[in-house]
This record gives C-alpha cells, structure tokens and sequence, in this order.
C-alpha cells in the first residue's frame, strides 16, 4: 500500500497527460495482425493440422459461418461491431468464399450483401439466397439475376430485441425437419408479430422459424450468450452458452438458467466448464470414427478449441472433456463459431480481437479490433478427405441416396435440395426408396428416419411413415420421430394413442420426448396419458419436460381438478408432482387432500401450502402444528414461517395452540420457528416465553436471533430495558449483538448508543459484519453512528471491518460515516484515488517481473478475501458471489483487471451489477437479482444471504453503481504483492 | 315503458342526449377534412403497421406532397408487437434487468410529452387480437385509457383500423378466416371508440381485400401497400390532392430523404446496446449514451432537404 501511494503521487502530476500515452503503451502489448505468428501460436493434438483458409481482406470479421450446397463459405460478420457511428451508414456484409480448385485455400470471395449493421447469423438457401439476422429482423436476401450479389430483401420477421448487440438475434441454422433455428440472448426482449400470434420472449432463447407456414415458436429458454446450437444424428439439440457454463442438451420447452420469470432451470451438461461459442458434432468419414459424435466447442476466453465425448445417461446425456483439441498463445485468436465444410475438414472462425469483453471495455476503445477475421481449417492428417457431391446435378433418386451418407451436412443438404424439387415427383420417390431399403442394413432406421424429416422439411405429412418409424428398434428414431410428432399434434388422427404408447416406451429418452409432445395438446386427457410417465426416478431432464407439460396444461386440467371430475385414480404421487408443478394457488386444496387422506403423507406438500396456500389453506397447517405428538409438526411450522416471511400471509385459526404446542416440543427447530412465528403473528401471549428464551445462555443461536427479532417487532418499554440490560451485562458477544441489532429496529438512538458502547470494546468480525449489516437497513442510521462516533474511540480494526462494510452498501452517507469511523478508530482509509490511471500504467510496465505463484498463495489468503467470493473452474472459493475467475486471464486485457481489484465500481461484469432495494418497511438490501419474477424478488446480498421480497413491498428500488466487491482489499498488500496478484490473475485460463 | 318516461322527461339526460346529437351534427369530425397548421408535427404510434412503415416512407410522403408547403414535421414511433397498453415499450429501465410490462405505458406517455405532437395517428389491434376470452372489452376500455391519455396532452387522435389477412404465404386458409373474424371485431371495437371519444376513424379493413398481394406475409404491407393505406388515409381525410405524382423522381427523392430521415431517428430513439445507452447498464458506456443524441443534427438536417425539395413544388 505505501508504495503504491507513493509512485502514484509521483505521477500526480503528469495524469492528464498521460491519458493518451497509456493508450498507446497497452497498444504495444496488443499482436500484430500478422498470420504467420498466429499460425505458429496453434498447437493441435496429434494426428490434426490446422492452416490458414481465408482472412481479411477476403473477409470482414466473422460473427457465423454457413456451407452452401455448392461447397461454398457464407460468412456474415461485423466491422461495426460493438456499436453503430453517428450517422454511419450500415455497412457489415455477408461474404461468400469458394475454394475452386480444392486445395484448402479459398481462391475467391465475393461480397453478397454490404448493408448490414452487426448482422448475428447467415444461412443461405441454397438457391443463391440466404437468411440473415440482422438486429432487429430477420430478413431474406436473394439474388434474382444471377449476379452473385443480393437484389432484393424480403423482412420476415421484425420485433426482435437490441439492447444489447452481442445478445442480438443470431446463430441462424436448419433442423433436421427442415426448420430454421435462432438464438437470442440475455438483456433481449422480443415482441415479434406473426399471422399466429405475437410471440414474446424476454432473456435469451432458441427460436424455431418455419420459412413455409411462417410460423415462429420459442424451442427453449435461457442460456445467456446461447452462442452456438447443433443438432446430433438422432436430432437431438445442443446450444452453447458463451456466458454460463459449456453447453447444454435442449428440447422442446426446456429452460436453462437466467431465464426471466422462470422459477426452475436445468443444468448444462458441462457445470463447471468455461463459457463456449460456437458448437458442432462430428461426423464423417474424414475424421477418425472413435470421433463421431464428439461435441467440439470453443472457449474463446482461453484460445481453446475444446472437444467432448458424449454418451446416453437416462433421458439425456453425460459430456466428458477430452484432451486439449487446439490451442493458441496468440491474444487475439479468439474462436468464435466452427462448422464442419463439404471436404469434411473442420472449419473455425477466427473473430480476431485482444478485446472479447462487450460492455466491460469502452465500445469506442482503441484497442477494439475492427478489421481483421481468419477461417482457419483442421483437417486430419494421414485420412482422405470426404467427396463433395453435386446437389444441384443429381437427380431426385441420387439425392435419396444422399441421405445415407455418414456426414450429417450432406443428408442436410440433400434434404434441402429435395425440397427445391418439384413435391409431385419427390414424394412417390420417398416411397419407392422407402419401399427398396434393406431392412438389414445397420442403418435402416436412421434412413427412414431420413425420410421422415425429408417429408417434415418439404411440409408433407405421411402418417404411416411416422408411425412406422415409431415403431423402430433404434430408440434414437423412436425419439426422433416422437418430436415430428411435437410439431404435426393434433393433425395426426390417433395422436393420443400413438403417444400413450409412447409413454410407456422402454426408453426414456423416447418418454421425454412423448411427455414434450403432450403439451401441444390441449386437453385432460394428454395431461392423464403424460402423468403415466411419472415414476419415482426420474432423471432431471425427464422430470423438467414432465413439469414443463403438467405446467402448460394446468388450465385444462386443474379445473378439472377443482369440480371433482378429475381424479387421481391411485396415481397419488404423480398427481402431487403435477400439482406442485403448476406453483398454482388452484393446486393448494387438492394437495390438502392428498395430505389429509395419505398415511404416509409427502412432506413437501406442506412446503407448498406455505408458498402458496391463504389464510384459510394455513389453517391446515396450524391444525397440524397444534396436534399433540404430530411428526409433522415442525415441518407445518417451516411452512407457516414460508407464507408469514415471504408473503406476509397468516393462517386465522390455532395460532395459540400451534405455538403453544411448538414451544412444548423438545426440537430446536420447532422452537425456533415458534419464537419467528410469535413476532410475524404479533402473537402478545408469548412475549415472555421469548425473553426467556432470548436470555437463556443455554438457548441455540438460532432460537436466539428469532427471539430478538420478533421482540423488537413488539418493542414494548420492558422489551428495550431487557436488551439495554444484556449489553451492558457480563454477556456473550453473540447474545449482545443480536441485542444492538433489535434495539436499532425498536429505536434507532438507543440502538446507536449500545452500538458505540458495544464497539468501544474488541470486537470479533461476526459481531461488526451482523451490526453493521443491522444499520444498512435501517433508514438514517448512517447519519445518526456518524454523530455517536465524534464522541467516542473504536477499535483500529473494528473501524476497518466497518469501514469496509459500509463502502459496499453505497448507501447515501456512507463516506461520512466512513471517515467518522477512521477518526473514532484512528485509521487512515483509502479514499477512491483520481489517479488511478497512472498507477495502473505504472502497474503495468512492471507486470512482466510478476511472480504468478507468489501471486496464487497472495490469492489464497483468508485476510484478503478473493476466496470468500469468487470461485476458480467452481472451486477453491467459498461462494460464487463474484463472477468464476477461472479464465479472467485469457478473457480480460491486464489493466481491466488491475484496474478491478482497485476500483471495483468502475468495471461491473454484466450480471453482477448489485441493486440497492428500499422496502416499505424500512429495510434496505443491496445486492444481486438472482430471481425476478411478476411479483418477487430474491436477491442475494455480498454478505451471501438470499433475501426474498415480495415486489409490493417495495418502496424503491434502484441499480446500484458500487460493486459488492469491497474497494480497498488490496491495500493491505504492497506493490510486488500486488504485482504477483495481478500476475496469477491474468494467467488463469490461459494454460490448462 | 316507465323507463322510457323517466328518460324524456328527465332534463338532465335530455340535455345530455341532446348535446351529444348537437355535437355530431355540427362537428363529426370524420365528415370534415382535416388542417394542418403551418409546423405541425405529426406522430405515427401503433404496431408494426407503423414500425414497418419507416423503411418505406410512402405514407409520409404522400402527406407531404398533399401540404408540401407547411412544413409538417413527422415521428414514426410504431413498434412491433405493441398493444394499447404499450407493451412492447417496456424497457428495462431504473434498476430492473427487464422491464414491468406494465412501465411501457409511462415509457410512452413521457416521450409523446417530450415530442409535443399536434395530430397522433393510432393503429392498434393487431396484437391485442389473438388474446383470448373478454379480451375485446379490455382493448376498448385500454384504448380508452391511452386516447384518455394522450388527449390530455392536446394533440388531435386518428385512429386506424386493424388490416384484414391476405391469402397465401402457406398459411393454412382456415386460419386465415378465423383471424379475419377476429380482426374484424377489432377494427369495428376501434371504431366504436373512435366514434364515442369524437375521433376520427380510418377504415383500412373493408377496403384492403384479402386476395389481392399487399402484403408480405399475409400480415405486414409492402410498399405497394403501405401507398395504398397512404391513399386510404388521405382520402378519408380529403387532403388536396398530391403536387407531384407518387412515382414521378421529384417524389422518390423525397421518399429517399424520408427514409433516411427516419431510420436516423430510429437510431436516435432505438439504438442498438439500449441497455447501454438508456438501460440497465448504461453506467457502463459514457460514450454509447452520448452519442444518441449527436444523431439530431443530421436529423434536422434531412428535415431541411426534405423542406427544401418540398418547397420546389
């Protein structure tokens, strides 16, 4: 800390001028544009080489990359990026570049459009048109005189979101059935109107487009940078999130996490795995065949190309990373989509920029690269590489042939150009393909398979065929098939009975997707035949598509429910899952029932009678809490707590009783939601109990801290004199500290007052952390601690602890009550320094001597608390309050993270902006939103507590611009220490 | 019976009934061409029958070749997927990640204030039609509200019927006639409240017929379309006839200047990264919330080409 203050000093004087050098000295550490050095950064796992296909100038930089059924590359990409100039024309194109004579190296590239402004996808249909998102629409490009260039643009759809153009509409790509998958993500709220309605969808989300019957429907949702979405042999989807956790394994109405107003997301498949752009799935025969299958994904933070291996794991699939694929050491080689090309080759697009950050690094920042885009190509060596075959020659029998192929584009692109075929001589030629298939053929599943999804792509129902596949030994088809069933639903006569079937397949992957395909039916009937796929192991995947259909059929069948003509008919336990799916006010006296009439009752109906039951439905509760020796006596009381805390409703009946009863039971637990409930009920009767309860030095914590909050609730004149009484007594510090906190609620001047009788002495850091947090919340108490402390002394190290606590509510009078608990505690605090830059550059220049492992046990220091909030790869920390550092070092430029550590507030990564909320009851919580919905609110404070708040209880509410990251961490250590520190940091995720 | 005679022969009511019939005689509004001031400004608020209009300009431009000499200024603020509760607005805005759908309304009424219009042309419906069960009485009773609203603030209200559904595009054909069902009730639902508050009505569904391709999805105009609609509006409204013709070069380079008049604007309201610039993170870019509004000059600029081509005429 002294050297750093005293270098920074020394360049106090020189701090405006040197704006400008230290652009230029961070531009000296940025590569060179130069390919040859790129090239030789790659090291790729052996047997593979890597080499140069296209780069600027042939190209503009790349956003996705699409092949052609003539072999040839569409890349649409983005100079503009991150943010359009004033009065700039758009000016970002899609580019088309072909390798004529077959050598790996495209030879020509030709500018098919030029008036895009940050277009996200492109996607050519194959007949010299292509499909591109560009921002707020998704729009048609064609070329109707054959010049190679686009002449006419259709808008298909407007209304997609742009508050945030790395979210934007993008990643555009067929399905197997012939439908054009998008993604949009988080920050984005889509108001698209269609001739089927106007669809809606806030966060991010995989979008399906139907180019014949124009109609969009929302696949799944979530993800928070979905950047990348693929499709396996059997049709299954897989979508990347370039913001959460790898990738994860998608089908109809699935959510995945940062879904607004979701309650419930599923997990990737790759938890703890760095964020990833882009995804493809080998197939073919010019990669080796244990590859098949694999997953490959980029992490771009690192310079990584990553591949997986997948196998079934019950209704879905378990990921496991394989060693290094490819690696860089170049900063700006950032790997932002990859495909596989009509050579069979793999082809990655290489975005180019030392800066990946979109908000974090000022959009006009010189360092932004703005020009330079590489394709590179990873072919393997010693294997012949895969014929490209002439779509546009064969004939239609050819083309049905094509669907045999090993490579998933050629059956893709097959499928495709059957579609521009004249339907009268496709379809009879389907059947007669069909009609010739070997039944023995290992294959022959997936060709009828193929055959379906050729139907399904040219909007041609064959029923037949359908329900033949479904009768395949594969279950993949099976599966497969069951999702065309998804989309034709109700136009298919006997649906329900094919599904009921389906339901009760062997597989269960076929049983999620026949429990998905229920919800496109509306009405009792599929919700009873979907409840006969409940069984008591259902895996995650299974149970979320079953709770995502009880969900969307709940307004069919919970009336139903309700008029008693609905009945559960033996099936208790499936009937309480979809009951308790529905998170249904509705659903609260059916599940009373269950409970009433079962002997061995589930536990966490109770659970949800709290969470959603009235007052009338509470009365259940408390007629079980009040019953002598019910074992399930604690558990209504939880629930009564749940409906009392979260929604501030109270059962009208057996209050007394319960309590009485819960107070009598020799269980802490009990006893300790008794004394909660007390306060919340304003049940008087048991103030005294309470007291007792709080003064017993042999009472539980836990009993303690309710019983002082619910006194202070009724914060009578006896009430304070107890608590005035055991802060000044001989007591345990615990004990006194919840005293200071009640007193502070009840009256704000006795409270300050204990609170400076209570510091005058040593304090431990539990104690400060629970009494500072106590005035956080309370209205004016910054103002009133600020005059206490003038007359008084404090600990140096209580006043630091405070200090600190106080700076990251950014509250309004925190710096006052900062500098009064300096000067009680004689401390010097760090004031937010106007020179930072300069100590930056300074910072910088001497980062090459850093010592990265001095720096990783600097890190690891309690004292210094990095731990206590953030994670590595989802370890070594204790919370994930802050964001995963795991590859902050290849994802960050040196002087933004520098620049983190010392001034925490200036650089907030998205999604871990804290909020400060105001309740109407005087409280005050600053933290993140980790839910949000129409009504609630749960945020999680930097202390790491999960506060919940009804949103009518809000009094205001508004972003915060501290961090939660304290300021003034690292100033305990001195400048080598802080080097090294830095040093670790911008080394994580670069080397593996 | 006994109610009939308390009607009559109450006076209030009588007065009541008699007023309303004096008002409709002497000034219905939609007998009666409508005046523009000199610098009058104009807004266009609706669905994507407005928003979809910016990349066109055709109604603009035949207004302004009807008044070419009074200087009327326009502002297109139609955004796909709203609804009369403007929805589609919401934006999240004061600490929220995502807008409260029910702050598009606040979002809107404040920058109608900020514009200060004096005529506002209204298409709403489209969306507010597939909404289920009562939900026309609550398109009337939020169109009420939002007329309520934005009459507060002084302006004249025009209000547009819904477009009926074109035939094609692969949508099936039954679909096509239930929604022309459904937007049907909505044009008339327009209507009706248009005739109660004293506004003027512009009946596009009767007129746009459901065979003919003005569309480009069964739903949303071409230009070709959006020329008609332009047509539509100016003949209900008996505007003087276009100085120029619709497709003469005088009128393209109009339109021209028009459409990037507005696409400015739509940057300057719209932009992309309005997290950034207005939005929840907009403390991250001091830059990306300074720029938006570096963007008017050159939007009056267009203005005064605009003024200076009309002036020719």
């Amino acid at each position: 800390m002294r050297n750093i203050k005293k270098i920074s000093q020394l360049f106090l004087c020189i701090g405006l001028l040197s704006q400008n050098l230290q652009a230029q000295k961070d531009l000296q550490d940025i590569p060179k544009p130069d390919l040859k050095e790129e090239q030789a950064s790659f090291s790729i796992l052996d047997g593979f080489e890597i080499s140069l296909y296209a780069a600027t100038p042939m190209i503009e930089k790349p956003t996705q990359i699409n092949f052609d059924s003539e072999g040839r590359l569409w890349i649409c990409g983005s100079h503009i990026y991150p943010q359009l100039n004033v009065n700039e024309e758009p000016s970002d194109r899609i580019v088309i570049l072909e390798d004529t004579d077959n050598d790996g190296v495209a030879d020509t590239s030709s500018i098919f459009y030029d008036k895009l402004i940050i277009p996200g996808g492109v996607l050519p249909d194959n007949q010299g048109g292509a499909y591109v998102a560009n921002g707020d629409k998704l729009i048609h490009l064609s070329d109707t005189d054959g010049d190679g260039k686009a002449d006419t643009s259709e808008v298909l759809l407007t209304g997609f979101g742009t508050e945030d153009t790395h979210h934007t509409l993008h990643r555009l790509g067929w399905g197997p059935g012939g439908k054009l998958y998008m993604l949009q993500g988080y920050y984005i709220s889509s108001h698209v109107e269609t001739a089927y309605g106007t669809r809606r969808l806030n966060g991010g989300g995989l979008w399906t487009y139907d180019t014949d019957t124009r109609r969009l429907e929302i696949f799944t949702k979530g993800h928070v940078n979905p950047w990348g979405h693929s499709v396996s042999y059997w049709g299954q989807s897989f979508e990347s999130d370039g913001a959460g956790t790898g990738f994860g394994h998608s089908f109809p109405n699935s959510v995945f996490n940062a879904s607004p107003g979701e309650s419930q997301a599923l997990p990737t498949l790759t938890p703890k795995r760095p964020k990833a752009s882009g995804i493809e799935i080998i197939s073919g025969k010019h990669f080796p065949p244990s590859w098949t299958g694999n997953i490959i994904t980029n992490d771009f933070r690192a310079h990584i190309t990553d591949r997986y291996s997948l196998e079934d794991d019950g209704s879905s699939y378990k990921a496991t990373l394989e060693p290094t694929f490819l690696k860089s050491s170049h900063k700006s080689f950032r790997p932002i989509d990859i495909k596989m090309g009509p050579d069979g080759a793999l082809y990655v697009a290489d975005w180019y920029s030392p800066i990946i950050q979109h908000g974090e690094v000022d959009f006009r920042d010189e360092r932004r690269d703005h020009q330079h885009g590489r394709i590179w190509r990873i072919t393997a060596k010693k294997r012949p590489l895969v014929e490209k075959p002439n779509y546009k020659e064969s004939s239609i029998p050819e083309l049905l042939e094509l669907l045999k192929a090993d490579e998933n584009w050629v059956r893709l692109l097959a499928k495709q150009t059957l579609k521009s075929r004249e339907p009268k001589q496709v379809l009879p030629a389907i059947e007669k393909w069909l009609s010739e298939l070997d039944s023995q053929d290992p294959d022959y599943d997936h060709q009828r398979l193929e055959a379906l999804w050729t139907l399904q792509t040219l909007s041609s129902m064959n029923i037949d065929l359908l329900k033949s596949v479904l009768q395949s030994e594969t279950a993949g088809a099976r599966s497969a098939a069951m999702r065309v069933l998804y989309y034709w639903n109700k136009e298919v006569p006997d649906a329900l009975d094919l599904l009921k079937a389906a339901v009760q397949d062997s597989d269960p992957s076929v049983r999620r997707e026949a429990i998905s395909a229920l919800s496109q039916f509306t009405s009792v009937e599929a919700f009873n035949i979907a409840l006969l796929a409940y069984n008591a192991n259902m895996d995650t995947s299974y149970s979320f598509a079953l709770r995502q259909t009880c969900r969307m059929l709940s307004e069919y069948w919970l009336p139903s429910v309700h008029d008693g003509t609905l009945k559960s008919n033996g099936n208790h336990d499936a009937f309480i899952f979809a009951l308790k799916a529905t998170e249904d006010p509705r659903a609260t006296d059916p599940l009373i029932d269950f409970f009433r009439n079962s002997k061995k009752p589930d536990i966490s109906i109770l659970t949800a009678i709290g969470s959603g039951g009235n007052s009338e439905q509470l009365n259940f509760l408390t007629e079980i809490a009040s019953t002598p020796i019910n074992p399930h006596a604690s558990n209504a009381a939880n629930a009564l707590l749940i409906a009392a805390k979260n929604r501030s409703v109270f059962p009208t009946k057996s209050k007394v009783e319960s309590l009485q009863m819960l107070f009598a039971l020799d269980d802490k637990n009990a006893q300790k939601t008794a004394c909660a409930l007390v306060g919340f009920w304003k049940s008087e009767e048991f103030i005294d109990i309470l007291k007792q309860k709080f003064s017993n030095s042999n009472s539980s914590y836990g009993i303690q801290q309710n019983a002082a909050q619910s006194l202070a609730i009724f914060g009578t004149d006896d009430i304070r004199k107890l608590f005035r009484k055991i802060i000044a007594e001989d007591n345990l510090i615990s004990t006194k500290k919840l005293a200071v906190s009640a007193l502070v609620r009840i009256n704000l001047d006795e409270g300050i007052e204990a609170i400076t009788q209570v510091f005058s002495k040593e304090l431990d850091e539990g104690a400060i952390n629970s009494i500072i947090r106590t005035i956080i919340r309370k209205e004016g108490a910054f103002k009133a601690l600020s005059s206490a402390l003038e007359r008084t002394t404090i600990a140096p190290k209580t006043a630091t602890q405070a200090a600190r606590l106080v700076q990251i509510s950014g509250r309004e009078g925190a710096e006052e009550l900062i500098a009064a608990l300096a000067k009680a505690g004689s401390i010097k605090i760090n004031s937010t320094d106007s020179n930072n830059d300069q100590r930056n550059l300074d910072l910088m220049e001497k980062l090459k001597d850093g010592d990265a492992e001095k720096g990783k046990e600097i890190y690891l220091r309690p004292e210094l608390a990095c731990i206590s909030c953030h994670k590595i790869k989802g370890e070594v920390g204790l919370t994930d309050i802050g964001p995963d550092l795991g590859s902050i070092g290849a994802s960050a430029p040196a002087d933004y993270i520098i620049e983190s550590l010392i001034a925490p507030s200036k650089k907030i990564k998205e999604g871990y902006k804290s909020s400060a909320i105001t309740t109407k009851d005087g409280d005050f919580y600053a933290g993140s939103i980790v839910f949000e919905d129409v009504d609630k609110i749960t945020i999680k404070t930097a202390a790491g507590a999960e506060v919940f708040i009804q949103k009518s209880n809000i009094k205001s509410r508004e972003t915060s611009q501290v961090s939660m990251m304290p300021a003034g961490l690292i100033d305990v250590l001195n400048e080598s220490e802080l080097i090294d520190l830095v040093k670790y940091l911008t080394e994580l995720g670069k080397s593996q | 019976m006994n109610s009939n005679m308390k009607l009559i022969y109450n006076p209030r009511t009588f007065l009541g009934v008699f007023g309303i019939l004096l008002a409709a005689c002497t000034s219905t509004p939609s007998l009666e061409s409508i005046d523009f001031k000199q610098n009058d400004k104009v807004v266009f608020l609706g669905n994507a029958f407005f928003e979809n209009a910016i990349v066109n300009g055709e109604i603009e431009t035949k207004f302004s070749l009807s008044f070419p000499h009074k200087n009327i200024t326009f502002r297109n603020i139609g955004w796909s997927g709203d609804n009369v509760q403007a929805h589609a607005r919401t934006r999240a805005r004061g600490g929220g990640r995502f807008g409260d759908p029910d702050k598009g309304f606040g979002i809107l009424t404040k920058q109608i204030s900020e514009l200060k219009p004096d005529k506002i042309f209204i298409a709403y419906g489209f969306n507010e039609s597939f909404e289920q069960g009562l939900a026309i009485e609550a398109y009337r009773k939020d169109l009420n509200h939002l007329l309520d609203e934005l009459g507060e603030l002084g302006p004249e209200l025009i209000l547009i019927s819904t477009l009926p559904m074109e035939k094609g595009f692969g949508i099936p054909d039954e679909h096509i006639e239930t929604r022309n069902k459904e937007l049907k009730i909505y044009s008339e639902a327009t209507k009706e409240v248009a005739s109660k508050g004293n506004h003027r009505f512009i009946d596009l569904f009767t007129s746009f017929s459901q065979e003919n391709k003005y569309t480009v999805n069964g739903i949303h105009l071409t230009s070709k379309g959006y020329r008609k609609a332009g047509e539509l509006i100016t003949e209900v409204l008996k505007f003087p006839p276009p100085v120029t013709p619709l497709d003469s070069n005088k009128a393209d380079q109009i339109r021209n200047t028009i459409i990037k008049k507005n696409t400015l604007f739509f940057h300057r309201w719209r932009p992309r990264n309005d997290a950034f610039v207005y939005g929840e993170r907009k403390d991250e870019q001091r830059i990306a919330q300074e720029e938006p509004a570096q963007i008017e000059p050159f939007i009056v600029k267009q203005e005064a080409v605009i003024k200076l081509l009309l002036k020719d005429l």
